[in-house]
This record gives structure tokens, sequence and C-alpha cells, in this order.
């Protein structure tokens, strides 16, 4: 098998895990999660794979049947695919070790998951904008179901929430594509680059492509104002699936919106389209203040976590935005960064939920005396998130900030590094209440409904109620140790990046 | 003026779709409804593209059929699409199914009332 | 004056009545109305493919879904005919087909046989090279199964998560 045979594997692979943890309920119930397991790692080995030889041998590019493009659809594969592919991978495996205890877990939860770890590899994969919509909505529907499976009324009705809004964003996305297409005639995503260039960067089509385009997958990415699906679905959802999509949703809607605007409409566009510039500009500023303003005023430490994406993601834009070399190293960086540290937060407390019942900021004080490990690992993802050095969450910003600096951007420079005040705000009241204050109320460890993780009612598989098992334990501590020692990686990684986005911007 | 409306008339016809579309997913207090405008954003889209594949006196893109042919392209990604569409639809219709069951009712605002105490 | 204008105009006016009938069976009956006559703008397109599949699966299978729905829950019965107002919904969609309609101009006009979608290589090489390539007569067919099969892979797949994605949302477990 050839290298670029593995580019159709990637997505390939995760369906046919989907099917079998689908038909697995035929042999034994509630057998999808061993299936998932294995899927999962022989993802990561194969996305491992790919991802060391993108980085060694350059970009991997793949003609699905042999059908050259633009004729046919090709899959591209560079560094920044690569990091993608791995990251996908990596967290579903974490969270999957999360989930055994933690629920739910029926067979065609398992199936949706597997489903959902497709449609992003799909759409980090592929370089063509219309098979990048298919794997979009594949994304989307899997998403929606598995934050509707938690088993209470608020479950459903923030996943048709989401389901809505996302439905639209998708669909201008596609409306964008249509401009694109009534443009050019062609949805490669290279060939289009050509043929815009040749058409004029400045006419009307090509610049209502690029609005719906971005404003489209703003809604994906969660941008101010229009993230307001966001909070309600990862409030919401599970608390395993919280975990997934705040780690990996978001961020590979992001991943689109870069590629999209550097491979597909270039440096040039964004130069010769002051508007283009100011819608992302704005988009970031506006993200980063009220993310964080909103995040400080929420009370359920969920619905403060996800805020603060809002305002995480609006510095993945701010680098966008800025366009240059380290600019979007640091976006690289910061995705990583972020899915791994929101991630762990999310997963974190569940735990703390599972073993105290603590759901709000208030519920929280005391907590390292109820739940050392719980309050120790979100400790450090706090200060990671925050921007402390070494950790990655520093090493992200000071990319993005050094990139704004190198660009003269002087209001992002000021807003990206007012932002870790803000972040600062919003974290440390929660720290101080978990370290310096005496638990006050005595809670029950959440179990059965009250926590909407547990779907299957309540079957905790003879364990004792309130307990976390150990993979809970591995995944998060996990994420805690990656947001630190990652951090040392980070700057050798952004050396072997700097080919892949030099020809990006290319 | 009418002559830009006339000669574009079905990408008039999108946007007003695309705008019926919204209002009816703001407007509607009922979640069924709600889906239904959904459909119709979707559908003003689909016939954005098909239109833009029409020739003026073209055949469908049948080969064993006389040139000009219709751009064949825009039809299959709209025939995805389609099923994307039903896909979305029968999932959310799925989750006003549960979202009926748990609370009894579909309308947006009592349902908002009723989840204030929860 | 040939067919398109009354044609359109029926289609708008079957989705406006979704908009303002406050009676959910209503609405659904004018939904259906409206996919068929959908179903008909795109046979006047040259589109049969996409026309057969709007009347079976548009018209057909998601007017049957919302019946099922309302079957499932409550058609919710008034003494009004007709929805109120909405300014502010209203403030948004006028908004929203007024930036669109300033695109208008830079649209190619309809049925222009040298615009780039007609002209581009893509859909030339399709028309060209389908029958001798893939077999086909039909380039719909041949384009979908062979030179987009991935697309239509995704398509599966899509059919495929709905199932599943609606077993998660309805908690149900099929082999169980």
């Amino acid at each position: 098998m050839a290298v670029s045979d593995l580019a159709a594997l990637v997505v390939a692979l995760p369906i046919f895990g989907s099917l079998v943890a689908f038909l697995a309920a035929l042999v034994r119930s509630k057998s999808g999660w061993p299936v998932a397991v294995a899927a999962t790692a022989a993802q990561l080995a194969v996305t491992v794979t790919l991802a060391v030889r993108a980085f060694g041998e350059g970009t991997i590019t793949y003609v699905v049947g042999g059908f050259e493009a633009p004729y046919g659809i090709e899959l591209v594969v560079d560094g920044l695919t690569g990091t993608m592919l791995v990251l996908i991978a990596a967290v579903s495996l974490g969270v999957l070790a999360y989930a055994r205890r933690a629920g739910p877990r029926s067979n065609p939860f398992y199936a949706v998951f597997m489903l959902l770890v497709a449609g992003l590899t799909g759409m980090s994969v592929t370089a063509d904008l219309f098979n990048m919509y298919v794997f979009l909505e594949i994304t989307g529907l899997s998403a929606y179901a598995l934050v509707a499976s938690g088993d209470r009324g608020r479950s459903a009705v923030a996943a048709l929430k989401y389901l809505l809004v996302g439905t639209v964003g998708a669909s201008l996305f596609l409306l964008g594509v249509g401009y694109a297409y009534i443009d050019t005639g062609t949805l490669n995503m290279a060939d289009l680059a050509v043929k815009l260039a040749a058409n004029g960067y400045t006419a009307t089509l090509t610049q209502t492509a690029f609005a719906l385009i971005v404003v489209g997958l703003f809604i994906k990415v969660a941008v101010f104002p229009l993230h307001t699906w966001q909070p309600d679905a990862y409030a919401g959802a599970p608390d395993t699936v919280s975990g997934l999509i705040s780690a990996l949703v978001s961020t590979v809607a992001a991943y689109a919106l870069l590629r999209v605007v550097f491979t597909v409409f270039g440096t040039a566009f964004l130069d010769a389209n002051p508007f283009a510039h100011a819608l992302l500009v704005g988009g970031a500023i506006i993200s980063i203040l009220l993310g964080s303003l909103l995040a400080v005023s929420q009370s359920e430490v969920k619905r403060m976590l996800a805020y603060s994406s809002v305002s995480q993601f609006g510095l993945i834009v701010a680098a966008i935005s800025i366009g240059n070399v380290t600019a979007l190293t640091g976006a690289a960086v910061h995705l990583v960064g972020h899915a791994i540290m929101k991630g762990g937060l999310f997963l974190t407390a569940g735990l703390v939920a599972t073993e105290t019942g603590a759901r709000s900021v208030d519920e929280y004080e005391g907590l390292v005396k109820r739940s050392p490990v719980g309050a120790g690992v979100f400790g450090v993802l706090a200060v990671a998130m925050v921007g402390v050095p070494p950790t990655i969450g520093f090493a992200g910003k000071w990319y993005i900030a050094v990139g704004a600096a190198e660009a003269g951007s002087w209001t992002l420079l000021a807003v990206i590094v007012g932002s870790t005040l803000l972040t600062l705000a919003y974290f440390a009241r929660l720290v101080e209440r978990m370290f310096f204050r005496e638990p006050t109320a005595d809670l029950e460890p959440a179990v059965e409904r009250a926590d909407g993780a547990l779907p299957d009612g309540g079957d905790l598989g003879g364990s004792d109620p309130g307990s976390a098992s150990l993979g809970m334990y591995a995944a998060v501590v996990a994420a805690a140790v990656l947001a630190v020692a990652l951090g040392f990686a980070v700057f050798g990684y952004g050396d072997v990046l700097q080919s892949t986005i030099e020809a990006l911007l290319s | 003026m009418m002559d830009l409306l006339v000669s574009r008339d079905y990408y008039v016809a999108t946007f007003l779709l695309l705008g019926i579309g919204t209002y009816v997913m703001i407007a509607s207090r009922n979640l069924v409804k709600k889906v239904i405008g959904m459909n119709i954003f979707q559908t003003g889209i689909f016939l954005f593209f098909i239109a833009a594949a029409y020739v003026e006196g073209g055949n469908p893109p049948v080969l064993t059929m006389d040139a000009p042919h219709v751009s064949p392209l825009p039809h299959v990604l709209i025939l995805t699409a389609i099923v994307v569409g039903v896909a979305l639809t029968a999932v959310a219709l799925g989750m006003v199914v549960r979202i009926y069951a748990e609370y009894g009712t579909l309308d947006e605002e009592t349902l908002q009332e009723v989840r204030g105490s929860e | 004056m040939n067919v398109e204008l009354p044609l359109l105009a029926f289609v708008l006016g079957a989705a406006l009545a979704t908009a303002v009938l406050r009676d959910v069976l209503g609405a659904i009956i004018a939904f259906a109305t409206y996919s068929l006559g959908i179903a008909v703008v795109w046979v006047v397109l040259q589109a049969p493919d996409v026309g057969l599949t709007e009347a079976a699966v548009g018209a057909g299978v998601t007017t049957v879904l919302f019946l099922l729905t309302i079957a499932k829950t409550v058609r919710p019965s008034g003494e009004r005919v007709i929805e109120r107002l909405d300014w502010p919904a209203l403030g948004v969609s006028v908004l929203l087909v007024g930036v669109l309609l300033t695109t208008l101009g830079a649209l190619p006009e309809i049925g222009s046989p040298d615009t780039a979608v007609l002209t581009s290589e893509v859909t030339t090489y399709y028309l060209e090279n389908a029958y001798s390539e893939v077999e086909v007569k039909n380039a719909v067919t041949a384009v979908l199964a062979a030179y987009r099969g991935f697309d239509t892979l995704g398509e599966a797949v899509v059919v495929y998560s709905a199932g599943v994605g609606l077993l998660v949302v309805l908690g149900k477990e099929v082999f169980a």
C-alpha cells in the first residue's frame, strides 16, 4: 500500500469502525466501547504514520478513484493536516478512556462517536470545497446526536438549537461555495485559487463567496455573536460528549477556516479587500473580549468553560487575520493546545461532578479536600489556559502575539495580551474557591439523572455510585501532563511546521 | 432594473426563499415549523446551484440527447445535498419528539416557562 | 412570457403559506405543495434526476416524517388562522435578502451559454469523457458514481448517521 492510500484509509477506517460498533450489538449489548477503542487506536497509528511522512517527505496527495483533480476529488495531507489528524485520533482515544465508566454506553452511541471522528478527519484531509461541505454535515449530524444523547430534556433542547443554528452555518458555507463555483466552474481548492486569482480579487462574486464561507464557518467555530448554540450545547451534553466536542468540533472548523482562507483565497485576496480583513479582525476582537466577560459572569462551571472557548477561538481567528508564518504557527499550536486543555477541563468538570456532585462555581469551594485529583488537574489546566510558561497555553499565545507584533497589528497585540488577564479573571475566581476556601455545603455525589452522564438509567455496572474509574483519572491526568509537556516540545514543532506554513502563504 | 430581475429570476427566488426560511425559523414559536423553515432555507440554496447549471434551450446531461447539455455537476451536488437535508430533518424531528415527551409542549415560549422552573 | 414566472410565484406563495399558517398541519401541507412545486422547477431547469429525487425524498419522505411527528406529538389548535407578524424576524430576513440582492448584478444571466459553470473544463470534461471513461450515457450518474464517488460515499454515510443518530436521540437500542 502506498503512503498516499493512507489518506483515504484515515476516512474509511472510522466509518468501518462505526459500522462494526453498531453491528456488535447483535452479538452482545453494550459492546460498542471495545470496538471504538480498537478502531481509534488503529486510527491513531495510521494518522501518526501519515503525519510523520507528511512532515518528513512533504505534502501527500491522493486522488480518489484515480480521477485526477479537478474532475475528481483530491485528498491532501500536509504538516497542518497531519497535526489535525493525530489530534483528532489522540483526543478521541483519551475521551474513550474516560467514557467507559462515565457513559453513555449504548452501541449506537459509539457508532455515532466514530462517525464524528470520520467527519472531522474527512474535513481535514479533503481538498475539495463541496466534499468539505459533505463532511461538515457528517460532523454536524453526529455532534447534534451526541449532544442529544444525554437523557434530560435539556440535552434535547440544546441539541435542536445546535442543529438549527449549525445547519444555517453549513448552508451559508454551501451558498458561499455556490458563489465561488459560479465564479470559476470548479470546486477543487488549488484550482479555485488559480481561477479566483485570474478573475481578480475584487470581483463581487469572489467577495461574496468569501463573506458567506467565513460567516458560515464562524457559526461552526462559535465566533461571537454567532456562538449562541455553543454554551447550551456544551452544558447540556453529557460530560463525555462535552469533552469530545469542545476539544474537536470547533477546532476542526477553525482549521477549515484557515485552510479555505489561505489555500483558496490567499493572502493577496486579504490584502486587496480591507472588508475581508476587517471581518476576521472584528470577529476575533469581539469574541476575545465578550467571550471572556460572559465567562466571568457564569455560575455553572461547564457554561463558563464554554464561553471561555468563544474567547480562545477569537485568538485563533486573530492569528488567521494576521496571516504571517509566526501567527499561523501560533494558530496551529493553540488549536492543539486548546483542544487538550479545554477537553481536559470539561472531562475534569465531569470527574468532579461524579465524585462530589459539584457543578456550579460556588460548589467548587474547598474542592481540593473532596476531590484532590480533580482540583489539582483543574488547577494545572487553568494555569495552562491562562498562558503561564512553560505550558502549551503559553506557547500558542506567545507565537500569535509575536506574529501580531511582526505585522505591526498593535490593536490585536493589545487585545491578545489583555485576553490573558481576562482569562485569569474567570479562572482565578474558580481556583481561589477550590484551594483557599472551606467547603460550605454538603453535596451528594451526582449519579443517575442528575448529571446527565448516565443515560442508561444509572446502570453503574455494579460499582459504587460516585466513584470515578481509573480511565477517568487517566484521561484527565494525561491532559494535564500533556498541557505542560507539549509546552517544551512546541518550539521544535514550530520548526518542522515552518515549511508547511510557508507553502500555505505562497 | 426589471430586466435584471427577470433575467436572473431564479436567483431572486433563491434569495426570497432564504429570506422566508430565515423568517419561519426565527418567528415560529412551534418547533416543527422551525424545522420546516430550515427545509425552505436549504431548498433555496439548491435552486441557486440548479439555476447555475441551466443553459437556454439545453437538454438534460444525458449523452444520447442533443447538445447543448446543461452542466451535470451541480445536479450531482444537489442530489447529495437533498439527502443531507432529509437526514437533518429526520434527526431534528427525533429531537422534537423527545422534547415533547419530556415537557409536553412544542411551543417555544411555553417551553421556556416550563424549563425556567427546572 | 413562459412558464418560469408563474411557477416561481407558485413556489414562493407556497413557501409564504408555511410562514403565515398558524396550524401546523396546514403548514406541513403547504410545505408538501412547495416541495412538489420545487420538483417541477428542477424538471423545467432540465434536471430530471434532481426532480425525481425531490419528489420522492423532499415531498414524499420529508412530509411523511413531519406527519409522523405531529401524530406522535400534538397539533396545537388556536382561534387564530394566521400567525402574527414578527417584526424583528422580518427585519433579519429583509436584511438578508437585501444584502444578497446587491450581488445580483454580478451573477451571470440564467441560461447564458458562456457562464463559467458551462464553459469550465470540468463541465466540458464530464460531457466529453463520461461515456468513454465510465460507460454511462447519463453524465449525472457518471459523475455521481465515478468522478465524485467520494461525495456519494459521504452521502451514504450521512444516511447511516441519520439512522444511528436517531437511535441515540430517541435513546433506543435496535438489537436489544
